[in-house]
């Protein structure tokens, strides 16, 4: 079983001294940050690739890095099966499919959006890599606002852009490339979410020069092509989802965690975020997983003393974990990531490293 | 990675037939009529594979009206869950102090209106992984240093979502999670495996209501069109503690609508949990006084097996 867990490198008195040091209060973390919501820097670039829709490369300071490549193909829309349904029935159900339709249209499918992850060292079987592709597919596919759907401006996910007209609809195709020297052990979902983050908001979408119920027809220029999430300076427009690694030690919340401060989590929640599209300015929870702690399968610590009592915990002495998350340090979780604005820091973060590059290429431009 | 070892049929080309719905059979028997805190009925035995460990076999209740087409969003649930182990790890595995617990779930080909090929596709998988995080967090595993165990769910109807889509996803595949967890609880139970306490998953959801969106508990999604949000938790309640969350939905007004925010969102959820936990703890019992009625019968059974004394 080639879980992260089973091949923790780190002796039972190790684990006890991380342990212990990051369930004081503030938390003591082994590469000196300060707080338990500080981020560790990283660099980032986009638009890598020359072949591809919209691209990124997001390298940690451990060595890390991911590529991620996206592109867009012009997609046949299946039928919807029970069109023919209409001439059948009677014109009060007839009005009432209508309306059903209309509003369907408008929808697009989750399967319009691809996402496929290479990890160098791991089967492509992997229940982990399934795991983590669908953690970072699904907050893609739910919509921005809870509004009922009344006002379409800024409801709509991902998979409702891609509709051209009721016959095709772009088919987006994420691929995101690990290059890691320690495979799953520091877990790479931060990075990667990141990364496909910066990739989506970086993709542009090829005008078209048909219209309406015409076949789709591409514009050459490539500089007519709009952006897939606009880039606006406005705070409501929509941007692609961000996964926060959340790390529960004791009563502490932390984020960012290194590899050190994974292997003796007591949980790993992992929380995609998107920044709200209403007027707060709150940031909202799109989905959260819970991921296994490499903690729970670890050797215990013997005691320097004599024979261990059962059931008796002594200080400074490691013992795997069991059980989970309390329901109160859980939404505490939530409660810091969203109430206490880390989750707007980090698209803040982000979206001054995109301002940072348009004003570079801007000024490249003009040079 | 197609499947080249069997003679597979046409993947996706053919499509069942629909027909149209008479006007009699409308939508109106959708609906949800359960009260908002309602669970639909479990149907939960224990011990129905004899050569496996523990087995446990989970429906959980259908909808009383007859089906208007052939093609149907079918809202029920048949599970089962068989239990290997624990024994000894192969002589190729490295050490481990510790129990090592490997969950997999797999569709029958029938199990939904698409057919499933018999290679795990990745929502197989992906569900395979919730179902190991949530059971990994129960057991106790240094009581079994060097050995392993394998819990096998087998998906014999699922609960479908959409009629034209050829995944199973959204809150159908919540609910399947849920299933998956407390059936294995159970054949953990009629394996007479160590747990912390009797594990027990639950699904809350929040749905627009006539004024405000409202939370419901165990959601069908053929009961609701619509579903803004929704939860599923894996929960020790004797501890108070949560071992598995997945939600899916954006939550906002976090704070400012506590009912509807991501806390009562869990909450919910947990108080399905609950619920269900009653039921597993119904049927353990049960079983249990079956069994010690089939050990009075015969009193040397279980004497006669072989010494292991080595």
């Amino acid at each position: 079983m080639p879980s992260l867990a089973s091949s923790s490198p780190f002796s039972p008195a190790e684990l006890a001294y991380l342990h212990t040091s990051l369930s004081s209060v503030p938390p003591l973390r082994p590469d000196a940050r300060s707080l338990g919501t500080d981020f560790r820097p990283l660099r980032a670039e986009t638009g890598v690739l020359p072949a591809v829709n919209g691209s990124a490369h997001v390298g940690f300071s451990d060595g890390r890095e991911a590529i991620v490549g996206v592109k867009l193909e012009v997609e046949k829309t299946v039928e919807r099966k029970n069109t023919g349904l209409k001439y059948h029935v009677d014109s009060a159900m007839d009005i009432d499919m209508d309306e059903d339709e209309r509003r369907k249209q408008a929808m697009g499918k989750q399967e319009w959006v691809t996402l496929t992850l290479t990890v160098p060292g791991l089967r492509d079987d992997d229940p982990n890599l399934a795991f983590l592709e669908e953690m970072l597919r699904e907050p893609l596919a739910v919509p921005l606002s809870t509004a009922p759907q009344s006002d379409n401006s800024y409801t709509m996910s991902l998979q409702d852009s891609l509709v051209i007209n009721s016959r095709w609809h772009w088919h987006v195709y994420v691929d995101v490339l690990l290059i890691s020297p320690n495979g799953l052990a520091s877990y790479p979902l931060p990075l990667l979410s990141m990364a496909a983050h910066l990739a989506l908001r970086d993709t542009r979408i090829p005008k078209l020069k048909s219209e309406g119920e015409e076949d789709p027809v591409a514009d050459d220029d490539w500089m007519a092509s709009t952006y897939l999430y606009p880039r606006k300076v406005v705070t409501t427009s929509p941007r692609p989802p961000v996964i926060l690694l959340v790390l529960v030690v004791g009563e502490n919340v932390i984020f960012d965690p290194s590899r050190e401060e994974l292997a003796v989590a007591d949980g790993i929640v992992a929380v995609s975020i998107a920044s709200s599209t209403d007027d707060d300015k709150d940031c909202k929870v799109l989905a959260v997983r819970m991921v296994d702690s490499p903690a729970r399968d670890t050797m215990k610590g013997i005691p320097q003393s004599e024979e261990p009592q059962k059931g008796v915990d002594v200080p400074g002495v490691w013992r795997p974990r069991v059980g989970g998350v309390k329901r109160s340090v859980l939404k505490a979780v939530i409660k810091s990531v969203v109430v206490d604005g880390v989750a707007r820091d980090v698209m803040s973060g982000l979206d001054g490293f995109l301002n940072l590059e348009d004003g570079a290429d801007a000024g490249a431009n003009a040079v | 990675m197609s499947d080249r070892r069997r003679l597979n049929g046409p993947a996706g080309t053919t499509s069942p037939p629909v027909f149209a719905l008479s006007k009699s059979s409308t939508k109106s028997s959708q609906k949800r009529t359960r009260k908002p805190n309602e669970l639909r009925k479990i149907f939960l035995q224990t011990g129905v594979v004899p050569s496996a460990t523990g087995s446990a076999y989970l429906e959980l209740e259908s909808p009383p009206e007859s089906k208007p087409g052939l093609l149907n969003t079918s809202s029920t649930l048949k599970l089962s869950c068989s239990v290997h182990g624990p024994k000894p790890l192969p002589r190729t595995a490295s050490f481990s102090p510790n129990l090592q617990l490997s969950a997999s779930v797999k569709f029958a080909p029938f199990a939904t209106c698409v057919r499933q090929g018999y290679i795990r596709d990745s929502t197989e998988r992906d569900i395979g992984m919730h179902l190991e995080t949530a059971l990994k967090g129960v057991v106790i595993p240094d009581r079994w240093p060097k050995s392993a165990i394998e819990i096998a769910v087998t998906v014999l109807e699922g609960e479908d979502d959409q009629v034209d889509g050829d995944r199973i996803g959204g809150v159908g595949l919540f609910n399947l999670l849920a299933g998956c967890i407390n059936v294995s609880m159970a054949a953990l139970a009629d394996a007479r495996v160590d747990c912390l306490d009797l594990l027990a998953a639950g699904v809350g959801a929040v749905v627009p209501g006539p004024g405000k969106p409202f939370r419901v508990l165990d959601p069908a999604s053929i009961e609701h069109d619509l579903i803004l949000a929704s939860c599923l938790v894996g929960y020790l309640p004797s501890r108070d503690e949560i071992v598995e969350i997945w939600s899916n939905g954006s939550v906002s007004n976090l704070g400012r609508d506590e009912d509807i925010g991501f806390d009562g969102l869990v909450d919910s959820a947990v108080a399905a949990a609950r619920g269900s936990q009653t039921v597993i703890k119904e049927v353990l019992i049960e079983s249990l006084t079956r069994t010690e009625v089939g050990a009075e019968k015969l009193p040397n059974d279980g004497m006669n097996d072989v010494d292991m004394n080595t």
